[in-house]
């Protein structure tokens, strides 16, 4: 069953002249990761960002557990979480208060808002740390926190926007273990999106490969190293790249 | 070449287009204040240099006459009026219109001869029609002032005295100088008080309001501006507007706060302002407010000195004048507060969000800021509704200006400039709170960026 499903999404921005993203068209099932790559500028951002309700498309349609983008949104987004790449925090919140804040604007009650929190905690492992004031929290550990919070409603889709950027490697992994447990436990569902190929090699489900605005190729990794018949995601990126250029 | 390389990068970063722009705004602004608090003060020295001492005198001793001689001498142009002999004082304002003059002194009969032979002056009676508006809008009174101390002088001086005669046991007699009974008028009404008091009360009043109107504003808009943009620079707005609660929810929040943070700010700086504005014009102040805490039926039980007696209190004065605000009145002066603030509020909105960095929010905000501040200064130093016509409209162009003179406009009922006023102050509200709710509830929030012009410029290091 799928959970998200994206048919023929176009955005194009007032005084440029090509679409940032041209006729998207993928689904995400439940419990399943879905990985976005593609280079700078190719409109991975503009399609999360659409999918997360932040701006609207110029045209196409996407459904989320029923509910059209464009004529509900406020249904859609209340099953969708978004951590965008370089994301900040409020500074002058303690971490356990941000969790709080944002739960609060997720639950219905309070005994829902305290097993968010309560989850958020347990996710983030900053144990003690969450009580101290953002302002004074590492990279990491901010990304870290806006994991767990992205995570802790338990949503139907959490959007990833480069996911582990900024983690050490260590944490980085501990992010991809929880994802990957997420998925598979909790049938959550993940749009990712990342230029790390190791990452969405060990994580994705399935890959959809998005150039100049438009998905030129998607399926599994095995699917899609056999495509290209190339030995790692890496290749099957550049060979994808060079192809879409030269075509 | 490592130096100047340094150099140019560390002066390409200061001197951005916003800096620039924000330079020459403020030289603008100096300068647009400049000519106006000119042509205020221009028009007050002329005034007092150009001005006629205008005299009714009414004793025809060659002591009195004697006095004048020496005040003409002494460079005063005296103009000598003529009163007719059933004036009241419910006259004075026709009377001095009739004249062509804002100020008169009246000299009683017997004067002369009282201090001569008894060493007590009479009573000298000050009228002087008083203007609501700036600081330099009330020293016209300043030459009277100065016109009745010289007589008053004069009523002391010994040796003036002997040479017509006056006994050493009346010298000794002498009083304190004439007495003086001041009467204020505007806009044809009268009040029994001292003008320059008065003025100094009425400045104290008419500084309250601007001041808390110009915090008020500039400080909520601040306010939203850092809220949003903080946002945004931060990068936690997207996060928050991708979780379900409607823009427009997170907008009025924010716009709320701002309001709520800003009044508790311009309570504790109006109160700060307040007692600093009280420091410079106490003395001023507290004159009047001794001579006005006295009710005309304690003056006579105390049996105090004729100066006193029958003298309004402030309060009275301001009734008898018909500048004081009833309940209604205040009400407008609160919708007309409200209705800048709410502009205040939408431009900073507006501007916010196209914020990328804390540069080009402290650029963005100087539109704002000036336009909070030149009618601030402008309406502390003149009366807009006295200028002329090019300058009036440019000023009541400005949207804040309108809450800046809603309180001398209610006072002098000066009810189609308010309301006029609030006409164009709800448009220019309805268009900015339109531009700035779209903006918000759009892409453009997050396509839209001030400042950006990287990509355009050349590079500092690159050779000829």
């Amino acid at each position: 069953m799928n959970v998200l499903e994206v048919k023929g999404l176009s955005k194009k921005y007032p005084k440029k002249d090509v679409f940032a993203a041209d006729n998207v068209s993928f689904d995400v099932g439940e419990g399943e990761i879905y990985a976005l790559i593609g280079p700078n500028g190719a409109g991975k951002t503009t399609t999360i960002r659409m999918l997360s309700t932040l701006i609207s498309p110029t045209s196409g349609e996407a459904f989320m557990d029923g509910f059209a983008l464009t004529k509900a949104p406020e249904e859609f987004r209340k099953r969708v979480t978004y951590l965008p790449d370089e994301a900040g925090a409020y500074k002058t919140l303690t971490g356990i208060g941000y969790l709080e804040f944002m739960g609060s604007l997720f639950a219905k009650d309070r005994a829902e808002l305290e097993s968010f929190v309560q989850r958020g905690e347990a996710i983030s492992g900053l144990g003690e740390k969450l009580r101290d004031k953002i302002g004074g929290y590492s990279r990491g550990m901010i990304r870290k926190l806006l994991l767990a919070r992205a995570v802790m409603t338990n949503p139907k889709l959490a959007i990833m926007d480069e996911a582990t950027s900024g983690l050490d490697v260590i944490n980085a992994l501990e992010i991809r273990k929880m994802i990957k447990e997420l998925s598979v436990n909790n049938k959550m569902s993940f749009l990712l999106s990342s230029h790390n190929m190791l990452e969405i090699e060990y994580l994705a489900d399935r890959v959809g490969l998005i150039t100049a605005g438009k998905i030129t190729a998607q399926g599994t990794v095995a699917e899609l190293k056999a495509k290209y018949n190339s030995d790692n995601l890496e290749e099957v990126f550049v060979k994808a790249v060079n192809e879409n250029e030269v075509l | 070449m490592k130096f100047s390389n340094l150099f140019k990068k560390e002066l390409s970063g200061l001197l951005t287009r916003q800096v620039i722009v924000s330079m020459i705004m403020t030289m603008v602004l100096f300068i647009f204040l400049g000519q106006i608090v000119g042509q205020a003060m221009n028009g007050v020295t002329d005034s007092i240099a150009s001005s006629k001492l205008s005299i009714a005198n009414l004793d025809d001793s060659a002591f009195t006459a004697d006095i004048l001689a020496r005040m003409t001498e002494g460079g005063s142009t005296l103009n000598m009026v003529k009163l007719p002999e059933s004036i009241t004082p419910e006259s004075y304002p026709a009377e001095l219109e009739k004249l062509g003059i804002k100020s008169l002194i009246i000299i009683p009969e017997g004067f002369g001869n009282s201090v001569i032979n008894d060493g007590k002056s009479g009573e000298i009676t000050v009228i002087t029609e008083m203007s609501i508006g700036g600081v330099f809008t009330s020293l016209d009174s300043l030459s009277t002032a100065d016109a009745v101390n010289t007589i008053n002088a004069a009523s002391k001086d010994e040796i003036l005295l002997k040479s017509y005669g006056v006994s050493e046991e009346v010298l000794k007699k002498l009083d304190a100088g004439a007495s003086t009974v001041n009467y204020t008028t505007l806009d044809g009404k009268v009040a029994k008080i001292n003008t320059a008091s008065l003025s100094a009360v009425m400045m104290m009043q008419n500084m309250i309001a601007p001041i808390a109107v110009f915090f008020l504003l500039t400080m909520a808009s601040q306010m939203i501006m850092t809220a949003i943009s903080t946002e945004k620079i931060d990068k936690t707005l997207e996060t928050l507007l991708s979780t379900p609660v409607s823009r427009l929810s997170v907008l009025m929040s924010k716009m709320a706060a701002a309001v709520v943070a800003a009044i508790l700010n311009a309570i504790t700086m109006g109160i700060g302002m307040v007692f600093y504005i009280g420091g410079i014009a106490g003395g001023a102040m507290n004159a009047a407010m001794s001579s006005s805490s006295i009710s005309p039926e304690q003056v006579s039980s105390a049996d105090l000195s004729a100066l006193t007696e029958q003298v309004m209190s402030v309060p009275q004065a301001l009734s008898a004048l018909g500048i004081t605000l009833s309940v209604g009145e205040y009400l407008l002066f609160g919708l007309q507060l409200i209705l800048s603030l709410a502009i205040g509020l939408a431009a900073a909105l507006l501007l916010g969000a196209m914020a990328t960095d804390a540069k080009s929010q402290a650029s963005l905000m100087l539109p704002v800021v000036m336009a909070s501040m030149l009618p601030f200064f402008v309406t502390l130093m003149a009366d807009v509704n006295t200028m002329p016509v090019m300058f009036k409209i440019i000023m009541y162009a400005i949207p804040f200006t309108n809450a800046y003179m809603a309180m001398p406009n209610l006072m002098s009922g000066n009810f189609l400039i308010f309301w006029v006023g609030a006409a164009y102050q709800a448009l220019f509200l309805a268009g900015t709170l339109y531009a700035a709710v779209r903006m918000f509830m759009s892409d453009k929030l997050f396509t839209t960026t001030f400042g950006d012009t990287e990509n355009k410029k050349k590079s500092l290091f690159a050779k000829k």
